[in-house]
């Protein structure tokens, strides 16, 4: 299978609180060195010619001048062969997004833009720290879509301190009225590392109450049912036809070869990790070729368990048959009792592909984590 | 040898009061170790003990002075071990009393005093640490007189850190106790007052010989036992083992005398010829009876045979704590363990741990009960789940112990309060002079088993001591306090508890529980009862959101990990019905101590 490609720009604005991506801001950052070291590790690494899809993330790709965006871009593209059906995404920030900035994106062939929105009030995008206003974010989808790029995606945050179902609800109607392609409705998370994490720890900010983060959790999928966007994964809606074919390449455990700083590939059944400093992964590109610092492949049964606890975020679930032959085990007998056990559960569908329940969904690391 | 040629003492005193110094002292006075042998500690053989200053298993020296032969007997140091005490004190005629004159007269001190006087010793007090800044020997000595009648003149002061005055130490051995009396011409008899494996020559007894004389190739008979061999080697300590020819009357050596385990030979016992039918027994002889017992399980279930086998191996040289296996509906296979008290307890787990490498989980500690069955049959009990149903008991008893504690004045009112919480019946209280009082209480072994002593220490603030001795059962209104997690009973959380007390142990329990059993997809009751009737319950809720927002590429292996890691936590955790309960659970309801900071 022809592996997807994911290149990273690890640059924005400012650094968002509750952000552990790989990502910095920009002031100071030479990043043209840094373009320059992406286009050396796409030259010494070349990507397959004619991968499924593409995808820019960060980071945030357009937060590079116009000329930048327009180079690596170029740098990219040229190791590729043309395919204007291909998925091709890039992700922007509504802060930094100009009408220039999508024609350079447009003019390259990005057929999708996935929106960091966030939130549609004022207040929460203050929490979160995001540069941007409610009003930007429309401003910004009307720029993508008149600049003809037809298929966009919202992120949107919910059980974020201090914000209430209504709050919540109100945010999502902004998104439906404005009949995104593809929205994705991440509860905040407290990743280490965060200044949220650390703020947490020292008790000057506290989760939301569970039953609530859990009520936002069922209403979402509720409310966007009814607008028309199905939800395919754990945070993921889509309009029929509309679902993220890169992101579901993940969901499948099938292989990607990702490019930049904190990128990270799975070629040939190992995954690979680059250095995520922007200094080092350049000197060990240019010195070594590529910048891989972690390495990991799984065999058999842990593979498989892998592809189990990917394939069960979707509504799509998995077949044990196609998960064994691919791992080369008999998986229908190895997985048997766990299987057997999160059904009498209620966490698993009856039949075959493996899917998860309704009730599954809100506790999807308990059911995947019973097959690792 | 002449009886009149032996000096048979022992030194007792409190732990640290500089036993071991004292005893190394003489023997490098005496010339048994050069200064170059001499070392901290000679007598005390194991890490552990040195570790815990304390000594575990007697052992002996023969000290030639002045053309006598003295013989040093060290005894077990410790409350859970006052029959071996006992036995070794048989051994002797006299004892010397040593005194940490910085520390003054400690409960130990007191509790071995009397029973050296109770097996008929001549006691030779000794203050000790008198080249110490901080000694007190006014206060020791009016202590000394106070507390256990001797006269000032009679007390020696030494350091036996300089060596200053040990050689009065040595002239009052030879001139206050009196030589052993016995029949040299007489059958053979022996008192085994303490015994040790050794990987090559199997069990080598300690012997005390009272009449007759002990040589290779006879064959003895041990009277408790009925065990016959024959003798293979007798020797003495010097203090390292050396065979000699024959062990005469009022001497003090070992004998080898092909015996695989300690199983097979009971400290107390007599030894005599083997053709002597009509050999009287050394009175006093006891099996010794464990009083308090728990589970002993691994903290990994494949563990068990590993287990198992450093449990035979630590048995050889410890015949006195017992097992057998026992499962557990919670905790799978392991073993119940026998103890002779809570500090024995507590070593044999610890030289468990440390010297197999296996992780174990113990389960609340219990004392032996006996139960008067409604059909007159008596029972003891070693588990809560072996009691019978409450309408089939008449009586239930439970052990009392003595209790002596010595502590500053100060501290009288904390220990009263904790006694009385404790159940305790108040004795008596004496004065040891102005600065030291021993309160006497009878207490139910089973309350001071856990716990009792950290907390004498910090209502005196490190200086009370205490010692205790079995004193007989009592009938007790006693209940089995049955936690149940989701309606099943935890056969290894349940407790025999006594009545008054039972709901505020439960409530402790259940709360400890609690906070540590992680939610599950399901809500757990958790409840303790007295047969059906609840006492307490708690809920743990079930949990209801579990999900990772995020997995991308870049996340898919950290997730993994991630729930790799909460796996690999289930997977240590015991289940009982469809709860799995983490090992922190079985200890926690151990540890009493939260619950009573919070009071």
């Amino acid at each position: 299978m022809t592996p997807t490609v994911y290149v990273h720009i690890p640059f924005c604005e400012t650094k968002c609180p509750y952000c552990d991506f790989n990502s910095f801001a920009v002031q100071g950052r030479d990043v043209d060195g840094y373009l320059a070291a992406l286009s050396e590790e796409l030259d010494r690494r070349p990507p397959p010619p004619d991968p499924p899809t593409l995808f820019i993330g960060g980071g945030t790709p357009t937060v590079p001048r116009p000329e930048q965006i327009d180079r690596y871009l170029g740098d990219l593209l040229r190791r590729l062969r043309p395919d204007p059906a291909r998925e091709f995404t890039v992700e922007a920030n509504p802060g930094s997004l100009t009408a220039e900035k999508v024609a350079v994106l447009a003019a390259h062939g990005v057929n999708r833009v996935s929106l960091g929105a966030q939130s549609f009030l004022d207040r929460h995008l203050k929490t979160l720290g995001r540069v941007h206003s409610a009003a930007q974010i429309e401003e910004a989808f009307r720029l993508v879509r008149d600049g003809g790029i037809d298929n966009v995606n919202l992120d949107l945050i919910f059980a974020v301190p201090g914000l209430d179902l209504r709050d919540w609800l109100y945010t999502l109607d902004c998104a439906v009225a404005l009949q995104p392609e593809h929205l994705s409705c991440y509860a905040l998370i407290f990743e280490p590392g965060t200044e949220f994490h650390a703020r947490r720890q020292r008790g000057l900010m506290h989760a939301l109450d569970e039953e609530d983060e859990l009520r936002m959790f069922r209403f979402t999928e509720r409310r966007l049912r009814h607008a028309g966007w199905q939800r395919y994964e754990i945070s993921a809606f889509a309009r029929p036809g509309k679902h993220c074919r890169h992101n579901l390449g993940y969901w499948r455990n099938e292989p990607y070869a990702g490019y930049g700083a904190g990128a990270f590939s799975y070629l040939d059944g190992e995954r690979c990790g680059n250095e995520r400093h922007l200094e080092r992964y350049a000197r060990a590109v240019h010195e070594r070729g590529d910048a891989f610092v972690s390495h990991e492949r799984l065999e058999g049964s842990r593979a498989a368990a892998e592809t189990i606890f990917l394939g069960l975020r979707t509504r799509y679930g998995v077949r044990l048959d196609s998960v064994g032959e691919r791992h080369g085990i008999d998986a229908q007998r190895e997985f048997a009792p766990v299987v057997t056990r999160l059904r009498e559960q209620g966490l698993l569908r009856r039949g075959e592909p493996l899917r998860m329940t309704r009730r599954g969904w809100r506790v999807a690391d308990t059911v995947s984590s019973a097959f690792l | 040898m002449r009886l009149d040629q032996f000096r048979n003492f022992c030194i007792i005193a409190h732990i640290d009061h500089g036993k071991s110094t004292l005893a190394d002292r003489l023997l490098l006075r005496t010339g048994v170790v050069t200064k170059r042998e001499f070392r901290d500690q000679i007598l005390d053989v194991m890490d552990l003990e040195r570790e815990r200053g304390i000594t575990i298993k007697a052992s002996a020296a023969q000290l030639p002075h002045a053309g006598l032969t003295l013989n040093l007997i060290d005894t077990p140091g410790h409350v859970d071990f006052s029959y071996e005490v006992s036995r070794s004190l048989h051994a002797c005629e006299g004892a010397l009393l040593l005194v940490d004159c910085a520390q003054g007269v400690e409960a130990q001190t007191v509790a071995n005093a009397y029973m050296a006087v109770e097996a008929g010793l001549e006691l030779v007090p000794v203050l000790n640490k008198i080249d110490l800044p901080g000694a007190r020997p006014d206060l020791a000595l009016e202590q000394l007189q106070a507390g256990l009648g001797f006269s000032p003149d009679e007390v020696l002061r030494v350091s036996a850190k300089t060596g200053e005055g040990v050689d009065g130490v040595l002239q009052a051995v030879v001139e206050r106790i009196p030589p052993p009396e016995g029949d040299p011409d007489a059958p053979v008899r022996a008192l085994l007052y303490d015994a040790s494996y050794d990987d090559y020559r199997g069990v080598i007894t300690y012997v005390r010989v009272l009449d007759g004389e002990l040589k290779k190739g006879m064959r003895v008979r041990f009277l408790a036992t009925g065990v016959v061999r024959e003798v293979q080697e007798v020797g003495i300590f010097q203090p390292k083992p050396k065979a000699v020819a024959t062990l005469g009357a009022g001497n003090v050596g070992y004998v080898v005398a092909n015996i695989k385990t300690l199983k097979d030979v009971h400290i107390g016992d007599t030894l005599a010829s083997a053709t002597d039918d009509a050999a009287e027994p050394v009175p006093g002889f006891k099996e010794p009876q464990p009083l308090v017992f728990c589970g002993i399980y691994p903290a990994s279930t494949q563990d068990i045979q590993e287990l198992r086998r450093a449990i035979e191996k630590l048995h050889l040289n410890d015949a006195s704590f017992t097992f057998h296996p026992e499962s557990s509906e919670a905790l799978g296979f392991g073993f119940r363990c026998g103890f002779l008290g809570p500090l024995h307890m507590e070593i044999v787990q610890e030289r468990l741990e440390r010297e197999s490498g296996v992780e174990i989980i113990q389960t609340a500690p219990n004392v032996t009960y006996e139960v008067l069955r409604t059909d007159g049959q008596e029972v003891r009990i070693e588990r809560p789940s072996e009691l019978p149903e409450s309408n089939y008991i008449e009586e239930f008893r439970e052990p009392i112990v003595r209790t002596q504690m010595l502590m500053p004045p100060d501290a009288i009112g904390a220990l009263m309060t904790l006694c009385n919480e404790r159940r305790g019946k108040f004795v008596k209280q004496e004065y040891l002079g102005p600065t030291r009082v021993i309160l006497t209480y009878d207490l139910p072994l089973a309350e001071i088993v856990v716990d009792f002593y950290d907390l004498l220490k910090s209502a005196t603030r490190g200086y009370g001591t205490m010692d205790y001795e079995l004193v007989g059962f009592q009938a007790s209104d006693l209940v089995r306090l049955r936690i149940l997690v989701s309606g099943t009973e935890v056969d290894a959380l349940s407790v025999i508890h006594h009545r008054e007390d039972a709901q505020r142990r439960g409530r402790e329990v259940i709360m400890a529980l609690r906070k540590t059993i992680p939610r599950q997809m399901f809500d757990i009751a958790l409840q303790a009862a007295i047969g059906g009737k609840v006492l307490a319950r708690e809920t743990i809720k079930a949990l209801r959101k579990n999900v990772t927002a995020k997995c991308y590429g870049g996340d898919v292996s950290r997730k993994r990990k991630l729930l790799e890691k909460q796996k690999e936590g289930k997977k240590r955790m015991r289940h009982v019905g469809n709860v799995a309960i983490p090992q922190e659970a079985f200890l926690a309801v151990l540890d009493r101590r939260e619950e009573r900071k919070k009071k």
